[in-house]
């Protein structure tokens, strides 16, 4: 995202860049002539300097011309970050600021930005599970830690602790990653950080959720890639069939929930029944005194359960 | 023998590459080293520049002329298979620290898993080689390796050790694993006073690091010393290169709320940059 005040008419298009913000700087200053030929020669060579400097410190195999590749990719993009940080993604700025401090400084300050976000997905990785307090049952076989988020959600936060980003998009869920690749620009910082605020905000809901009936020691959930979603849909079902919390689900109550709760016309849960249930875990989660953004992401959440729950009942998909 | 430069050394590669070997031997062999270095440096492939070497008779004068990176790049591709102690040893002592220096520390940490492989490839040394060459890695670093891996069960360890009584085969000696008794074998046949030196160190590490347990103390910092002592001949390296930015630089964490960059910290702001500056402080 460049703001971009006084460039000249003729780079309008600069705006549609889709180089590195440091590549962009540069040849803007280049343009105008705000960086002096020698200047330009002394940010590459300090860049190559930098890349020589984390390839030895980073390499595993120098052998490999992939990971050397990487590392030097690695430099010029954390550089790229760091200096789209403090120019606020202003290119004007971002030509001052090139000339008036050291190229190292913008590379602290992107591999500081990048450290943020990896340390806050291992955290995750780590804290947005729900842990069984105490094992009620000497025999129990329901699991004993349920992690907020789903396998795809697993592997967007390893990539992040692997400086690599698979989203394009920060979404309620996760049900599709891209290719790993590098972290290049602010936006993609952004994208990940909106993510991670996403399990958080689902860490409290289900936190708010009675955890004695989530791990009650009868309880089976099915071998599946997106527990969470499993045990939030579960939920609705018994609300709409028992009007009780539980997780507890047999066959039949499926079938009884298809019924009941399923227009086959148009192949959705019914609209009263979807906004009951919406309705519901707003009110319950206020009730618990749960920050507002809190209760707007439960919603959102189980709008896409729903959304999931009408594509399972309707394998054939003829929507 | 000739003398003069080479009109395309990368040419010249290629061609000694597709030759019969005993045919780019004699051809190679006809260059001087200058030469043939200009050869091998003209190669960026480093299977290819591997080969390369292997066509001279002895390649240790070439290896000890190479820039130590673009050795330690073929050394990478067979390290861990025992292949890779055939140049390791046509490497300079001063070549050899510099690869200890650049393999064994990853992001600033000892990297175990490196150590390891690079010690079991040692012990495929020769073994006057190998004792030539272990002098250069810090004994502190193969103890801190093989500390929880070699176990001496005795009540008077500090005594046999001192008193030589322990050689890798005794019984008193408890291996993990195979390979650890291989290093360690190697280590006492390259070496017995740094087998005596190994052994007294691990002994040391295990009885520092039971005490600091008792007082509830953290770990010993032994591996800080070994580490600023690399840390040192690094940036002694680094300078001597023309290379101004240090691995701490790269590791520096900024504080992102209190970004000064308007001020600048660059010896060489334009004056341009300068007036700008002033200009925007005025209408802001």
């Amino acid at each position: 995202m460049t703001k971009n005040k006084k460039i000249p008419e003729t780079d309008a298009l600069i705006q549609y860049d889709n180089r590195l913000f440091f590549a962009q700087t540069l040849a803007i200053g280049q343009k105008t002539g705000e960086i002096t030929p020698e200047r330009i020669d002394e940010i590459h060579e300090d860049t190559a300097v930098l890349s020589h400097k984390l390839i030895t410190i980073k390499a595993e195999d120098f052998a490999s011309s992939t990971a050397i590749r990487n590392h030097i990719q690695e430099a010029f993009a954390l550089t790229s970050i760091g200096l789209e940080y403090g120019s606020k993604g202003d290119l004007e700025k971002s030509v001052l600021l090139l000339n008036k401090n050291r190229t190292i400084k913008f590379f602290q300050i992107g591999n500081t930005l990048v450290d943020g976000l990896v340390a806050r997905a291992q955290n995750t990785l780590e804290a947005a599970i729900l842990r069984v307090l105490e094992q009620p049952m000497p025999l129990n076989i329901a699991p004993k830690e349920i992690p907020v988020f789903n396998d795809w959600e697993r592997e967007f936060l390893e990539s992040i602790s692997g400086r690599k980003l698979v989203i394009d998009a920060a979404q309620v869920v996760l049900d599709h990653i891209s290719m790993p690749h590098p972290i290049t620009n602010l936006e993609e910082i952004a994208v990940a950080n909106r993510q991670l605020d996403n399990f958080d905000l689902r860490l409290c809901y289900f936190q708010a959720l009675p955890q004695e009936k989530v791990f009650a020691p009868d309880l089976l959930f099915q071998i599946s890639d997106d527990l969470p979603r499993q045990i939030t849909q579960a939920l609705m079902v018994n609300l709409i069939l028992y009007r009780k919390i539980d997780f507890q689900l047999t066959p039949e109550d499926w079938d009884t929930f298809d019924d009941i709760a399923y227009d086959p016309v148009v192949h959705a849960v019914k609209k009263e029944m979807r906004g009951k249930l919406l309705a519901w875990i707003g009110h319950y989660l206020n009730s618990l005194g749960q920050p507002e953004e809190v209760q707007k992401y439960a919603v959102k959440y189980w709008e896409y359960c729903l959304d999931r729950l009408e594509i399972e009942l309707n394998p054939g998909g003829a929507l | 023998m000739t003398q003069n430069k080479l009109v395309d050394s990368s040419q010249e590669a290629e061609k000694l590459l597709a030759m019969p070997t005993q045919a780019a031997e004699a051809l190679f062999q006809s260059y001087s080293t200058g030469q043939q270095l200009e050869i091998i440096s003209s190669t960026r492939n480093a299977r290819d520049r591997e080969e390369l070497y292997y066509l001279a008779e002895d390649c240790t004068e070439l290896v000890q002329n190479s820039p130590t990176q673009d050795v330690l790049q073929i050394l990478d591709r067979t390290i861990g298979t025992g292949l890779a102690s055939i140049m390791l040893q046509c490497l300079s002592p001063e070549q050899f620290e510099e690869l200890m220096d650049l393999t064994l520390w990853r992001n600033g940490k000892l990297d175990d898993k490196s150590l390891n492989l690079w010690l079991y490839e040692l012990s495929e040394c020769d073994r006057d080689e190998l004792g030539y060459l272990l002098a250069r890695v810090d004994v502190r670093l193969i103890a801190n390796m093989l500390h929880d891996r070699v176990n001496v069960k005795t009540s008077y360890k500090a005594l046999f050790i001192e008193a030589g009584l322990i050689d890798p085969t005794s019984k008193e000696i408890v291996y993990a694993d195979e390979r650890t008794r291989d290093i360690v074998t190697a280590i006492w046949e390259a070496d017995e006073d740094l087998f005596t030196s190994l052994l007294n160190e691990i002994f040391t590490l295990e009885a520092r690091t039971a005490d600091r347990e008792k007082l509830g103390l953290e770990p010993d910092r032994v591996l800080d010393q070994v580490k600023e002592q690399r840390d040192e001949r690094v940036q002694a390296r680094d300078t001597a290169a023309g290379i101004h930015i240090t691995e701490e630089e790269v590791f520096e964490k900024v504080d992102l709320d209190n970004l000064n960059l308007e001020g600048g910290n660059s010896d060489e702001t334009s004056e341009k940059s300068k007036i700008e500056d002033d200009e925007e402080q005025k209408n802001t």
